[in-house]
């Protein structure tokens, strides 16, 4: 319906009927006038000031009651309101509204002491007037048993009520549901719809449509008034029927307000329509059901009784007839060891019995003797208790049907296994902490498969000990130090070993000792090398190369080999020395310079996979791989990428001193240019594969970049020397160069760290 | 408000030496202020109001009846185990894997938040300050603060995209607790083990253990039964000294004397509830005496951890001073479900600041405490629960009452601030689906943006799993069918059920 199409037929009628919903709201005026008119009357008895606010809330009051009033009866004239109680309640609400008015009028004129008195009176009746009708307004709108069914019994009868009856007149719909097993005529299915669709009703319909509110003139507590909106045989042609299925957004929806009704019962309603819906007389019916309810319920609590157990329906099967609700049985927790009688109780019920609990008994001398045949049994717990191989062959002979069987921490033995084989639909068994062995389980699982076995389960005691924890060995000889370092979380580091150095451009891990211990190779002078087990702090070799006196040396490369030759890069002899554990020069080859300087000849040199060796000249610019004679096999001009050679060694300095080259999994190698401030990675031919620049990792300014490292996930690590603070001191890249890691320790470290290494390995 | 305005008025009259020292204005302002007190009390009479309530000892309405469930609807958890992680622990440094944030440590970013400090736009990202690694068939990344736990990621439901409605301890742990902010509502434990009622008759059917450092905010509100009996209140249990305050008998009262006197007060209540029959509030107050009698003779063996094996108990950590407290109280809460208590909750972290998981200050020293007390007692109770045949029965819940930030609180340092927007909680056993992982927060981590869960549809969960409908338990109470998830309802999380 269009807006304007409401606009048009909103007329006198419309209006009127909006004032008498108003009624609600309105009569709660008169109400608290009243009772400020009587403390009113009181104070004036005392202070002649106070009648004329007195005056005012009276005539107040009778405005308010004849307004209360006159909407109650327009109100009333709504189709939904009609019976003794509205009848009774609309002549109370006139009688107020009467007397308000005579008390207002005397208040107004009379000038007697005699009308004073009659005032008064006249006052205390209209107050007596309105509890009554308010009383009847609140059974209209609550129930007739609101207030009545909480009261004391005294006055519970004087409110209109009998005392609430416990059980049977308990109301709750548990009990109305449950329905018999056979005692009625016609088939179960029939009797389960017609006790579901009764459940419906009584829950959310009679509220409205029933004894004390029959809106719409219905009542579907009544035979007649049910079957006034039902077609029999046709579900689609019943009003009731096409009022429960709308969409909830109509406004015709039934019922008005909460969840709709649920499908079960709408399904239920529409066979029992379809079936004739002639043979349900509802109030016989409600009776019945509860008389049988209780009778079903009975049989449980005398079983309960007989047995000592704990019996209680599944919860999900609540919703069901009360005789076919599933059972569990539990004697955990009551006090209760059953014996044989105990057991052989549960005859009366033992269809129904689908779980049952014997959890940490001690099962009398009998077992499980007494236990007759439990046909729908799914799931026993006899975990902790006295059960032994007897028992579980008695329980699986009387219940074929287990699904889930505990027995951990019993007797059970090997000797129970072909009882347990012989349970067919069994899906999951516990045995742990029983006798039986990994050969039996693996021996029964190889057989049922499906089987799901619980028999064993525990956590390794050091469960980081096979995964690797980070670990950082680095160095700065501004502040005098090389540390092994432990990262507890990232960004917090715990100091493993440190050791004095004055110079250093090269260390190198070479594996694990003690624990997260491992021994180290360094220099802690531009001559002086040295192998140091981190765990005892104990120097296991050292060489220094200003030892033979061949002319000025200074030491930047280094790495032990895999033959266990210690190569040594001598910067200013212009050759790479290859030194056995005596110290004893075994093997050389001479570099190939453009100029000489005893500090910069070179910096990092790497061997390569095919047993090459890079190395990265500083002074020249020039990254040149060498063979073992050498040979220069292969060679990479840094470029200065179009910018102005700048001094310095921060952020602001440029060149082609390039500090370390290494060859990568793939061919490419990947170098540091120093202070030119990126990362280059060429390809074999020559050509750059890609340049990282100073400010293309997001958030980092790369100053010296110096010792290059290849992680083993193939994110790639770079020193970040003379940065500056706020900057950090190495950066982890991904092979894409996205920042993942960056280490920064201004504390144990300074401006000058050059190398940095990540140990992956496990301890 | 109003007391404070008549004073002026009353002042001012004095002076005048008028014989009627209360002016008209005063007068109507007294009524008005008499009639709201009267009203006040009438409304605060607890009596009254207790009377609303439907009993719950099996003589009322029942909380599921009349809601007819379909087949496949089969209840399999029987009993609770809630982990609560009071203070709230950081999503991303747990469970919540955000790759690319490691790189964008100590930048600023764009991400409104709401936290203590109330709302901001942005901050300085603290980026994750553990790593992850993939655990278990399933492949779940969890931080290196639960290397035990990692190992059984295979048995967990992961819920990415929780919410909550408060960023504030006090009303988060209420709502996290009782479904609402404001206090007053029955806790969680209480719906349970109103729905499902009892399975020990010695035993109480809801159980809190709290941290050692004490409890957290609110106390007592936390496992409160709200306007419910009071029989269905938690009951706190100590792994250390008496196991339940007050229960022992005082000295010189034996069995046998306390067994005659609770008869004959049983007789003399007897007398006092013919004239009251059908009053639950009553035979409630009766069954508690009786309760707390058995209690007596039962909660001992219940707590004692010296009967589990040595395997047990170290694989609880006991014995190592990090875990061993959290790991007996794990350890107990075991034997309390084998003995048929229904609902446990238990407390890692309580008292202030860094005592719980609130890591406003140093995010790397807080989580490393409270993530290594509790790592390997957690992961032992699912290897244990599962061993012995108990995990399908027993639904585990992990969580805090909300989550934290991905940005700093402040200038220096790793602290987070609280965050309800968006946080992770996890279920095991009990019918939840393991291995899984639902929902989502954004590329931050700040806020849930996929699969996004209240606080409401994880209770609903909760009580699902348990066979209860969510939006048929309800109790009758100040004119309303009350429901633990509210009157809109909520519904279960279907992705994580079997």
């Amino acid at each position: 319906m269009s807006v304007e199409g409401t606009a048009q037929v909103f007329g006198t009628e419309q209006w009127l009927e909006f004032a008498g919903r108003l009624h609600p709201l309105l009569l709660h005026l008169p109400i608290g006038l009243l009772a400020a008119a009587f403390l009113l009357e009181a104070v004036s008895a005392f202070r002649a000031s106070a009648a004329v606010p007195r005056r005012l809330v009276i005539v107040g009051l009778a405005l308010s009651a004849a307004i209360a009033a006159s909407s109650g009866w327009l109100l009333g004239r709504e189709a939904d309101y009609a019976g003794e109680l509205v009848d009774e309640h609309r002549l109370l609400g006139i009688a107020v509204a009467v007397v308000a008015t005579l008390v207002a009028l005397l208040d107004l004129f009379g000038r007697s002491e005699w009308s004073s008195v009659a005032r008064r009176v006249a006052l205390v009746a209209c107050a007596g007037l309105t509890v009554i009708a308010g009383h009847h307004g609140g059974e209209l709108t609550h129930g007739a048993r609101f207030l009545s069914e909480k009261a004391p019994p005294v006055l519970a009868v004087l409110l209109g009520g009998p005392p609430r009856e416990p059980a049977a007149t308990d109301g709750s719909a548990a009990s109305l549901l449950a329905a018999s097993d056979g005692e009625f005529e016609g088939s179960t299915a029939a009797r389960a719809d017609a006790t579901l669709v009764l459940g419906a009703l009584e829950r959310r319909c009679f509220e409205c449509h029933g004894e004390s509110k029959s809106k719409g003139d219905l009542r579907l507590d009544l035979l007649d008034g049910l079957l006034s909106v039902v077609s029999p045989g046709a579900p689609l042609g019943s009003t009731i029927y096409q009022r429960v299925t709308l969409p909830r957004d109509d406004e015709d929806a039934m019922p008005p307000t909460g969840a709709p009704l649920a499908e079960a019962e709408i399904a239920a309603l529409a066979r029992w329509i379809e079936r004739g819906a002639t043979e349900i007389d509802v109030e016989a019916e409600l009776s019945t059901n509860r008389a049988l309810a209780a009778a079903a319920e009975s049989t449980v609590a005398d079983v309960a009784l007989a047995s000592g157990a704990r019996i209680a329906a599944l919860v999900i099967d609540l919703g069901a007839p009360a005789a076919e609700r599933r059972l569990e049985v539990d004697w955990g927790g009551t006090g209760v060891t059953p014996d044989a009688a105990n057991l052989a109780a549960l005859a009366p019920i033992a269809e129904r019995v689908v779980e049952l609990r014997l959890a940490g008994l001690d099962l009398a001398g009998e077992g499980l003797a007494g236990l007759g045949e439990l046909p729908a049994l799914d799931r026993a717990h006899l975990e902790r208790s006295s059960a032994g191989d007897a028992e579980v062959a008695t329980l699986a002979a009387r219940a074929p049907r287990l699904r889930y069987l505990n027995l951990h921490s019993t007797r059970v033995t090997s000797l129970a296994l072909p009882a347990i084989e012989g349970l067919e639909r069994l899906e999951q068994l516990v045995l742990f902490d029983t006798a039986l062995t990994p050969a039996d389980v693996a021996e029964l699982t190889a057989e049922r498969q499906d089987l799901q076995v619980s028999f064993d389960g525990g956590l390794p005691s050091a469960p980081l000990a096979d995964r690797p924890v980070r670990r950082v060995l680095a160095a700065d000889a501004s502040t005098g130090r090389i540390a092994l370092l432990r990262e507890v979380a990232i960004g917090h580091a715990e100091l493993l070993w440190e050791h004095p150095i004055r110079d250093l451009h090269d260390i190198q891990w070479l594996g694990a000792t003690t624990g997260e211990h491992g021994r180290v190779l360094f220099q802690d002078s531009w001559t002086h090398l040295l192998e140091v087990d981190t765990a005892t702090d104990e120097v296991l070799w050292q060489y220094d190369a200003a030892a033979s006196g061949e002319g000025p040396v200074e030491v930047h490369a280094f790495r032990r080999l895999e033959d266990g030759t210690t190569m040594v890069a001598e910067s200013g002899r212009g050759r790479v020395v290859f030194v056995d554990a005596a110290g004893e020069i075994v093997d050389k080859f001479p570099l190939t310079l453009d100029g000489h300087s005893v500090h910069s000849d070179t910096r990092l040199v790497r061997p390569t996979p095919t047993g090459t060796f890079l190395v990265a000249h500083e002074r020249d610019g020039v990254v040149r791989e060498y063979d073992r004679t050498g040979q220069v096999v292969w060679e990479y001009d840094v470029p200065l990428f179009d910018r102005e050679p700048a001094p310095g060694h921060g952020p602001e300095a440029h060149g082609d001193q390039v500090f370390c080259a290494l060859r990568l999994a793939d061919g490419d190698t990947l170098i540091s240019t120093g202070n030119g401030s990126s990362l280059l990675r060429v390809r074999p031919s020559g050509s750059l594969r890609w340049h990282l620049g100073q400010d293309d990792v997001y958030g980092v300014r790369l100053a010296w970049t110096t010792a290059l490292q290849e992680l083993s996930g193939g994110n790639l690590l770079v020193g970040n020397c003379h940065a500056g603070p706020g900057q950090p001191q190495a950066v982890e890249l991904t092979p894409a160069g996205e920042l993942v890691w960056e280490f920064e320790d201004h504390e144990l470290f300074g401006d000058a760290l050059s190398n940095l290494v990540v140990v992956e390995a496990a301890p | 408000m109003h007391a404070d305005e008549p004073q002026p008025s009353r002042d001012a009259a004095a002076p005048h030496g008028r014989a009627c020292v209360t002016s008209r204005r005063q007068f109507l302002w007294d009524t008005a202020g008499g009639f709201g007190a009267v009203a006040l009390t009438g409304m605060l009479g607890s009596e009254f109001l207790g009377a609303q309530a439907r009993a719950a000892d099996g003589s009322g309405a029942n909380p599921v009846a009349g809601r007819p469930m379909s087949a496949e609807r089969i209840a399999r958890a029987k009993h609770v185990i809630f982990l609560f992680m009071y203070g709230g622990p950081s999503q991303i440094d747990t469970f919540d894997h955000k790759p690319h944030l490691y790189g964008l440590d100590g930048r600023t970013v764009d991400v409104p938040t709401f936290g203590r400090q109330g709302k901001r736009p942005g901050g300085r990202l603290v980026a994750p300050r553990w790593r992850f690694r993939p655990y278990g068939e399933c492949g779940k990344q969890v931080s290196d603060l639960f290397p035990c736990l990692g190992t059984q990621v295979d048995k967990i439901a992961f819920l990415h995209g929780m919410y909550a409605e408060s960023p504030i301890h006090g009303s988060a742990l209420l709502n996290m607790n009782t479904g609402r902010i404001i206090s007053g509502h029955p806790s969680l434990g209480s719906w349970v083990n109103y729905g499902l009622g009892t399975l020990n008759r010695d035993l109480p059917g809801y159980v809190v253990m709290l941290d050692e450092s004490g409890g957290p905010i609110s106390g007592a509100k936390n496992w409160t039964s709200g306007y419910m009996p009071a029989s269905l209140q938690g009951v706190q249990i100590r792994t250390q000294g008496a196991p339940i305050l007050a229960l022992e008998r005082p000295q010189g009262m034996d069995a046998a004397a306390q067994r005659l006197l609770l008869d004959h007060l049983a007789q003399e209540n007897g007398l006092h509830a013919q004239a009251r029959a059908g009053n639950p509030e009553l035979a409630a107050r009766l069954e508690q005496f009786e309760l707390a009698y058995r209690m007596q003779s039962a909660a001992p063996e219940a707590v004692d951890l010296s009967a589990e094996s040595a395997a047990t108990r170290e694989l609880f950590g006991l014995g190592d001073p990090v875990t061993h407290d959290f790991g007996s109280k794990c350890l107990l809460a075991r034997r309390l479900v084998e003995r048929g208590v229904r609902f446990i909750q238990i407390y890692s972290g309580g008292g202030h600041n860094d005592d719980n998981w609130d890591a406003h200050g140093d995010l790397v020293f807080n989580h490393t405490r409270h993530a290594g007390r509790t790592d390997r007692p957690i992961a032992a109770l699912l290897v244990d629960l599962e061993r012995r045949g108990l995990l399908d029965e027993t639904l585990v819940v992990w969580g805090g009452e909300f989550g934290r930030q991905p940005t700093a609180e402040y200038a220096e340092g790793t602290g987070r601030d609280h965050n309800s927007w968006g946080f992770t909680m996890w279920m095991a056993g009990g019918g939840v689906k393991g291995g899984t992982s639902v929902g989502a927060t954004d590329e931050l981590g700040s806020k849930a943006v996929e699969d996004r869960y209240h606080v409401k549809r994880l209770h609903a969960t909760i009580l699902h799993l348990m066979g209860l409908d969510p939006n048929g338990l309800t109790y009758f109470f100040s004119g309303l069918d009350q429901k633990l998830v509210g009157v809109e309802g909520a519904e279960p999380i279907h992705k994580v059920l079997a």
